[in-house]
């Protein structure tokens, strides 16, 4: 028996119901809003560099959240606020390899702050060019 | 017959074919388990012929397709009694472009003077001169590796 | 017995032999790949006497990482392939150091020396003279990771 041509317009009214239903939500899933965390543990690098020189200091980020870094103090040949370099990033081959950096002098608020994913990461200091003899560096890694 | 036999007959014949067209795609069908042989490859013997200068060095980089072993043979050295620099290492940027793992000091010969065990990757063989080459001397070296 | 109850009987009775004959495990076996995929670091510097080096590195994937100790020349000579037994080992950057996991005292060879299971991290492989250089060395260290 070949349906009617009422049967064949019900199912057709089903089928664009429940077409229009699925396409009038919004199916892609929303990305929740992470709030990161704020830094719960300090570690504190302090070490002398020479003329040219650098080096860096690794940390593990255990949670996503935010990392502040702060040059608290210098000392040296040089003056007290020479600028030196200071960069966040990855460890990578025999070095550091930063993806943010900032040319600055010591002081009491972090010269930089971004926030992490859970990983390794790693603080470089370096000279700019500004040193003229060795420097020791006290240097604060603040982050979750 | 009956309608109602005939519908029977038909009911009964119509799960027969579909049981047995379901057996044979079961049967027959490629997604069946099965496990692709693994054909057993052999060892590579390799043979290249060079020269070496006073105070040089030659290498040839050869890959390792699984762990096993290499045995390297030097032959025709320019005589029964020169003495060349022999070694096997990893291929490297740097001058040398083989940094050598083992190395010896030996004539040619008609047995492996060098044998390693490799994981798979990619290796290098080095014929150098110890510093008592005073002309060019030809020579062959015969790889077997994995 | 109605034609429509013997049309239904029919539908029910097909569906069942099919929902048998699928229920089995049909998935097929995909022949696994001989070729490593991993990534090769291939790296090298100068060990001075009594002190230590690491080289850090970035997984993509969990999976196994091999590290080999290659090879240990006098500084600045390629032709000359040392042995003698130094650390080493594979952790994580930690401080001005590499926090190890997993060490051992080892001679070159051409054999990975280190498998270790890795996550998704940053490593670090760290060589250390544990008291048996003479002189400074050149080494070359070769990583396989995911």
């Amino acid at each position: 028996m070949r349906p009617t041509g009422k049967t064949v317009a019900l199912c057709a009214a089903a089928g664009l119901a429940l077409f229009a239903t699925a396409c009038g939500k919004n199916n892609s899933p929303s990305t929740p809003t992470r709030t990161p965390a704020a830094p719960s543990t300090s570690e504190r690098y302090v070490a002398t560099m020479g003329v040219g020189g650098s080096s860096f200091y690794s940390f593990s980020v255990n949670q996503y959240g935010t990392v502040n870094v702060t040059l608290t103090a210098v000392s040296g040949v040089d003056d007290s606020s020479v600028a030196i370099g200071l960069g966040l990033g990855v460890p990578s081959g025999f070095g550091c390899t930063p993806s943010q950096t900032a040319t600055t002098g010591a002081g009491s608020t972090p010269q930089i702050t971004n926030v992490y994913e859970i990983g390794v990461y790693c603080l470089r200091v370096y000279d700019v060019g500004n040193l003229s003899g060795p420097l020791t560096f006290d240097v604060t890694v603040a982050h979750p | 017959m009956t309608n109602r036999r005939f519908a029977i007959r038909s009911l009964v014949r119509t799960t027969a074919l579909a049981a047995a067209l379901a057996a044979a795609a079961a049967c027959g069908d490629s997604t069946t388990p099965t496990t692709t042989p693994t054909t057993p490859t052999g060892p590579t013997t390799s043979i290249f012929a060079s020269r070496l200068t006073p105070g040089g060095a030659v290498s040839r980089q050869f890959g390792a397709s699984t762990n096993g072993t290499v045995t390297a043979m030097l032959t025709n050295a320019a005589g029964p009694n020169t003495i060349v620099g022999f070694g096997i290492g990893v291929p490297t940027t740097g001058l040398a472009k083989c940094a050598l793992s083992t190395a010896i000091q030996t004539k040619a010969g008609s047995t492996p003077q060098l044998s390693a065990t490799v994981d798979a990757g990619n290796y290098c063989v080095v014929v150098y001169d110890l510093g008592t080459l005073t002309s060019p001397i030809d020579f062959s070296v015969t790889l077997v590796y994995p | 017995m109605s034609q429509t109850t013997i049309r239904a009987l029919v539908l029910v009775a097909v569906s069942a032999v099919l929902a048998v004959s699928c229920g089995n495990n049909d998935t097929t076996t995909t022949p696994t790949s001989t070729t490593d995929t991993r990534s090769n670091e291939t790296f090298g510097a100068t060990l001075n006497v009594g002190q230590s080096q690491f080289y850090s590195f970035t997984t993509l994937s969990p999976g196994q990482t091999d590290v080999t100790l290659v090879s240990l020349r006098p500084s600045g000579n390629v032709t000359v392939a040392l042995s003698p037994t130094v650390g080493l080992g594979i952790g994580t950057p930690s401080g001005t150091d590499c926090a190890l996991s997993n060490a051992t005292n080892t001679t070159p060879a051409l054999k990975a020396q280190l498998s270790v299971a890795t996550n998704v991290s940053t490593y670090c492989v760290k060589i250390a003279d544990i008291g048996n250089l003479t002189g400074a060395v050149d080494y070359t260290i070769r990583v396989l990771h995911p």
